[in-house]
């Protein structure tokens, strides 16, 4: 009886079991493909207002914003218009009435990178668009007034 | 395509092109009193004058052509050539018309036996 109890006592000075860990190191490999996709919402209109046939002065239109949300740290190597209701340059004919639009070198907005916790986002691509209308144009109106007439335009940005 | 070369991509972004045509901006009102010049002014008797007015009529300047076309029914004004000599007397034998309106421009001019004054009537 005393032996048992003595034996409890300095039980904790006694060896104990081991917890035993190894590692199995792995890769994660991933191949990204950069890419842009254009992020407007609503509807983007450049207005040129109206347009008084013959009028003396050019009409100009109001500036819009269009925007492209890239991978972060790419950008687009070129941007041009649709060829399908206009020029490549950005000429085209609305009314019976021709215009030029231009857009600007894009401005970037970084996003965030990705964390433990977040996807992150991309990098925000602006291009700002607008166009001139030359004066003296007759138009193509059977009435006194026709419009406001729209036409789909595209800006397309190559990567 | 080579093997490894990078395929380029594309993304559009749409947008519409707005415009109202109009016609040309209406013609000023054209004013009340006539503003007219001559055009041909050969200074010769005879001669056919064209005047143009900025309303748009065209005045005669001329003998009529008959005695229908004295009556007013143009507004505009004629040439009138009393027949009266040098020494006052009226020309025998013609024909006169007379009427009321105004005398808008008059000028003498002298030929080889007499001198014509030359009234611009209008109705």
């Amino acid at each position: 009886m005393r032996a048992a109890a003595l034996a409890a006592a300095f039980a904790w000075v006694l060896p104990a079991a081991q917890a035993a860990t190894t590692s199995n190191n792995f890769n994660v490999s991933v191949t990204l493909t950069s890419q842009c996709a254009a992020t407007n919402s609503g509807t983007t209109t450049v207005s040129f207002g109206t347009y008084t046939a013959f009028q003396a002065t050019a009409a100009t239109s109001n500036s819009v914003n269009l925007t492209f949300q890239c991978t972060r740290g790419f950008s687009p190597v070129s941007a041009a218009f649709d060829i399908v209701n206009g020029t490549a340059a950005g000429v085209g004919v609305v009314q019976g009435l021709q215009y030029t639009l231009t857009a600007g070198a894009p401005t970037t907005t970084a996003g965030t990178a990705a964390t433990t916790a977040t996807i992150g986002t991309g990098d925000i691509k602006t291009y700002a668009v607008s166009g001139t209308m030359p004066a003296g144009q007759a138009g193509q109106c059977a009435a006194a007034s026709c419009g406001p007439t729209t036409q789909l335009r595209t800006l397309i940005v190559t990567f | 395509m080579a093997a490894g070369a990078v395929c380029a991509g594309q993304a559009g972004s749409t947008f519409t092109v707005e415009v109202t045509l109009q016609g040309a901006e209406p013609a000023p009102p054209q004013p009340t009193s006539a503003f007219c010049h001559v055009r041909n002014m050969p200074g010769s008797y005879g001669a056919v004058v064209t005047v143009v007015c900025s309303t748009g009529t065209v005045v005669e300047i001329g003998p009529p052509a008959d005695h229908a076309s004295w009556l007013p029914i143009h507004g505009g004004s004629y040439r009138f050539l009393p027949p009266v000599s040098l020494a006052g007397v009226m020309s025998p034998g013609s024909d006169m018309d007379t009427g009321l309106g105004t005398v808008t421009s008059w000028r003498v001019f002298k030929v080889s036996d007499r001198d014509f004054l030359e009234l611009t009537v209008r109705w």
